[in-house]
């Protein structure tokens, strides 16, 4: 059963694995990809497992991989992906690699730290440098001044200087510090100074013109070089403690230019030395990385592979003799050849002579849903689980969703100008899959279109159809087959005196009854006055049709699910009545519209009675006295017929199963029905699966939320099943009236569509087309990109989203609702595959 | 050659150029062939509907419009492929 209408069937399969060849059999199951396991001891903690150590091991290794990563690009290397898939080591090798990483690692490390000593070094001489360059020109600046001002106003300088007790004294000693500060932090540094010394001190500074390397987080930082003189020795410490506080480093610096001088070529050879030193070390690191690069990502796949067959080891049981391991797991019936086939390879590879066994369960636990879904079916599969994942074997939605989600999107969004220029965009994601595949994997706006790139294509495709069907091109309809109307034979006086004109499709001359437009709405309809109520009449009627029918497919699908779970009281007491209320009332109002379209021309139309009032009529039993506002004949008993049919309908609902159920349990007989076959969450049945021929004693006790499905064949409960029953009843007679009214959304959003692509040629396109001459020509131009950027954002992307989001509340609600539970937990096999994509 | 538009903006320009040539091609068409749709689009004031002369002259000018307009597109159009041509080189050069 390979196909996608219902889910693959899955065994339970009890696994006994070697221990020496464990290893490699759970390698090439994660490589193929196709088996769940389930945890075998759920209560043991993650610390008290038999590979913990394993883990850990891999963790570490994961971690100085990080780690390398980190410093690679930090580098700014490429790391190549050669998109080789390399298998788990073995074992064996774990050791190796460990070793590896370990001696990188503390290579990296060894570096990083000289590197890190070298820089700081070389910055402090840099800044010493700066220092010696700078403070030489304020010294220079000093001594001119000195030449230059006469003693006495150099005193009265040194005099407001200093403050009122120094006045008169002879020419003072002025000490000075000289360091670099933070450029940001030098306004405050300033202020706080001044402030802190009461203005006796005197600060010069200049910035550095080039940027310096921190050698901690490699940044680079702009700094200033100050120099502060002051006198005595309290503001001498004081100087230094503000220094300290604003991280300023302070470097000595002689007194004399002859000192500095020779200082400053000091520093320079050093800092000539440390340049090449640094050269060789940045070299070294670059090599280091360089060789990493090349293989960093098969490292990491090679850990992750190792640390993931460890963590399923985990779940594994220990043999009593420690001989082997005994898995459990969930596995596709149509895929037990490939398994084997994979664990006899595994067992080879390990060189084990003792074959692994793999041995079928039976269970009364819910087996995982799982649908073999391809590239195309996929991104449907997800719009059906997103409601919920189909409980086992049910009907799958995925099939038919592939054709009416576009489609009903397409009602809504019926415009063939929008509907290409979507389509367009799905076959360029289409066509360039593999290209764009590997692009902008970790933009999430992107990834969701990328994903629904074939609904797109489809969406565009079938818009383009009801567009030709609405006949609207960016809001303009298309003559293509020559309209059916003609004003050839209106006389010309008439178009003068009349602003409007009405043209009646009873005149020959004017509409030529047997021959419609072929294709479509006619164009005509584009230029009509009234246009937008017969569209709403025709759109009204075709909502409603699209939807009883989509409905009415529901309920026979369920008939599918009933027949396969073997309920036949189900399909008699449930399908049968659902279909026929359904039909009855809303199936009846399909066949009145068609009816009503066929039999009623263009002469007779005036007097074709309202279908509104018709049906309301219906369930009043209030019927027309002259036989004119019939339909047809007969119409009155069949009529009563049908609304007395579709009550009679309500307790068949009710009562047919509720009575089966009592029966069958008074006779003693267990009942097959669906609800027996339990469907339960993954989480909380874990430990219910129990062998089938396993001894009744040594079951385990069933955890508390497992035992309903049990309990109710033991003690049964009429009353609660009759409960449940009318609930279910209730449920779907209201649920028929309110989602056929449900459908009319059909009608509103492509109403709404239609008219904001109206508005919007008028209201931007028309500007530019207005324009008398060619200034037209140049208003056109510039409108026209934003009539373009317009139309993609609210009419493709807005419209588009909202269209989306009714389709899918069409399909999640009114359509899944006649026939889907749901209530499934999804099949999660351990593939190596799904793991690196995580990863990535 | 310089390299004006970025890349984004270079096939941004790129596409709303083949949308525009296209489209006004198109629309040029209808108005020479004096689609009644189009009626309502055209700059005509009610005086004009007086003769029929001259609305016939105002659709051959929107026509003639509507070309120039997709002229300047396709103008456009080859500026921001060359941009798109300049842009993808300097990533080579830079990858």
């Amino acid at each position: 059963m390979g196909s996608l209408f219902r889910s693959e069937e899955m065994t339970l399969a009890q696994l006994f694995l070697q221990s020496e060849a464990a290893y490699a059999c759970v390698s090439e199951l994660g490589e193929l990809g196709l088996v769940q396991f389930r945890d075998l001891n759920p209560d043991v903690n993650a610390f008290q497992r038999k590979f913990v150590n394993e883990v850990r091991r891999c963790d570490e290794m994961e971690r100085k991989l990080r780690f390398l990563e980190k410093e690679i690009r930090k580098a700014g290397i490429p790391i190549v992906d050669t998109g080789e898939n390399p298998d788990a080591p073995p074992p064996r090798e774990m050791i190796d690699l460990e070793a590896t990483f370990e001696k990188l690692e503390n290579e990296m490390k060894e570096v990083n730290t000289n590197q890190e000593a070298l820089k700081r070094n070389f910055l402090e001489l840099t800044e010493l440098k700066h220092i010696l360059r700078k403070t030489q020109s304020f010294f220079e600046e000093a001594e001119f001044h000195h030449q230059m001002q006469d003693p006495a106003l150099a005193e009265e300088s040194h005099a407001l200087l200093l403050g009122d007790e120094e006045r008169g004294g002879q020419p003072m000693r002025l000490g000075f510090v000289a360091g670099v500060i933070n450029r940001e932090r030098l306004p405050t540094f300033e202020r706080m100074l001044w402030r802190a010394c009461r203005g006796n001190v005197f600060l010069r500074q200049t910035e550095i013109e080039t940027p310096l390397e921190d050698p901690v987080t490699g940044d680079q930082v702009h700094k200033c070089v100050f120099i502060i003189f002051f006198q005595g020795d309290q503001l001498k410490s004081r100087v230094k403690k503000i220094c300290e506080g604003f991280r300023a480093t302070l470097y000595p610096c002689p007194e004399t230019p002859a000192e500095r001088r020779e200082m400053a070529i000091g520093v320079m050879t050093r800092i000539e030395d440390l340049q090449t030193v640094l050269n060789q070390t940045q070299d070294h690191r670059h090599r280091v990385l360089v060789s990493a690069a090349k293989n960093i990502r098969v490292w990491f796949i090679k850990a992750r592979k190792i640390k993931a067959i460890y963590h399923t080891l985990n779940l594994f049981n220990l043999d009593v003799t420690q001989k082997c391991l005994i898995a459990e797991c969930w596995c596709p019936v149509a895929d037990l050849e490939r398994i084997q086939l994979a664990l006899r390879r595994g067992t080879e590879h390990s060189g084990s002579s003792v074959p692994s066994i793999l041995n079928r369960m039976t269970t009364k636990q819910a087996p995982p849903t799982y649908h073999k879904t391809n590239k195309f079916t996929s991104a449907f599969q997800a719009i059906v689980d997103s409601y919920g994942v189909a409980s086992y074997c049910e009907v799958n939605p995925a099939p038919f969703t592939i054709i009416t989600f576009p489609f009903l999107f397409a009602v809504m969004f019926g415009d063939a100008g929008h509907g290409l220029i979507m389509a367009l965009f799905g076959l360029w994601m289409v066509w360039r899959e593999k290209q764009l595949m590997n692009q902008r994997k970790d933009d999430g706006t992107w990834a969701i279109f990328f994903g629904g790139r074939y609904i797109i294509l489809l969406m565009g495709a079938f818009s383009i159809y009801t567009g030709f069907i609405y006949n609207d091109f960016f809001s303009k309809s298309l003559n293509i087959f020559g309209s059916s109307w003609s004003m050839a034979n209106i006389s010309d006086e008439d178009i003068e005196k009349y602003d409007m004109i009405e043209l009646d499709p009873n005149v020959t001359s004017i509409y030529k009854p047997r021959s419609p437009y072929p294709f479509g709405l006619d164009p005509i309809w584009n230029m009509a006055e009234n246009k937008i109520t017969f569209l709403n009449s025709f759109k009204m009627k075709m909502s409603v049709i699209l939807g009883v029918l989509q409905m009415s497919f529901g309920i026979c699908l369920s008939l599918s699910n009933y027949r396969f779970f073997k309920d036949p009281v189900s399909s008699v007491s449930v399908f049968i009545p659902q279909l026929l209320f359904l039909l009855c009332i809303f199936g009846y109002m399909v066949a009145i519209i068609f009816y009503k379209w066929i039999a009623y021309d263009a002469s007779i139309s005036y007097k074709a009675p309202s279908l509104l009032i018709t049906m309301i009529n219906m369930f009043l039993f209030k019927f027309p006295e002259s036989q004119d506002d019939y339909l047809y004949s007969g119409q009155k008993g069949f009529q009563i017929f049908l609304v007395l049919l579709a009550v009679a309908c309500v307790p068949c609902m009710l009562f047919i199963k509720p009575y089966f159920a009592w029966r069958a349990h008074k006779s003693g007989k267990r009942t097959v029905r669906f609800g027996t076959v339990q469907m339960q969450v993954n989480g909380a049945a874990e430990d219910t699966a129990v062998i089938m021929d396993q001894d009744e004693g040594e079951m385990p006790p069933p955890p508390p939320e497992g035992v309903s499905g049990h309990k109710e064949e033991e003690e049964f409960d009429i009353g609660e099943l009759l409960i449940y029953q009318a609930i279910h009843t209730i449920e779907f007679c209201l649920g028929c009236i309110s989602h056929t009214a449900s459908y009319l959304r059909l009608w509103a959003l492509s109403l709404a569509h239609a008219q904001l692509s109206e508005v919007l040629w008028s209201m931007v396109l028309h500007i530019g087309l207005g324009f008398q001459g060619w200034v037209g020509a140049v208003v056109t131009t510039l409108v026209f990109p934003a009539f373009a950027v317009l139309t993609i954002a609210i009419l493709l992307v807005m419209e588009g989203l909202s269209a989306f989001l009714h389709a899918l509340r069409l399909h999640w609600v009114e359509f899944q609702s006649k026939f889907y539970k749901g209530e499934g937990h999804q099949f999660v096999p351990f593939s190596f595959e799904a793991l690196m994509e995580d990863h990535n | 050659m310089f390299v004006i538009c970025g890349p984004k903006l270079s096939i941004c320009g790129f596409i709303i150029s083949i949308w525009g040539i296209i489209m006004m091609g198109l629309l040029g068409v209808f108005f020479l062939i004096k689609s009644p749709l189009l009626l309502e689009d055209i700059p005509a004031t009610k005086a004009d509907f007086e003769e029929r002369a001259k609305v016939d002259a105002i659709f051959q000018q929107s026509a003639y419009n509507c070309w120039v307009v997709a002229g300047v597109y396709v103008f456009v159009g080859l500026f921001s492929y060359f941009q798109m041509r300049m842009n993808s080189r300097q990533q080579y050069v830079v990858t």
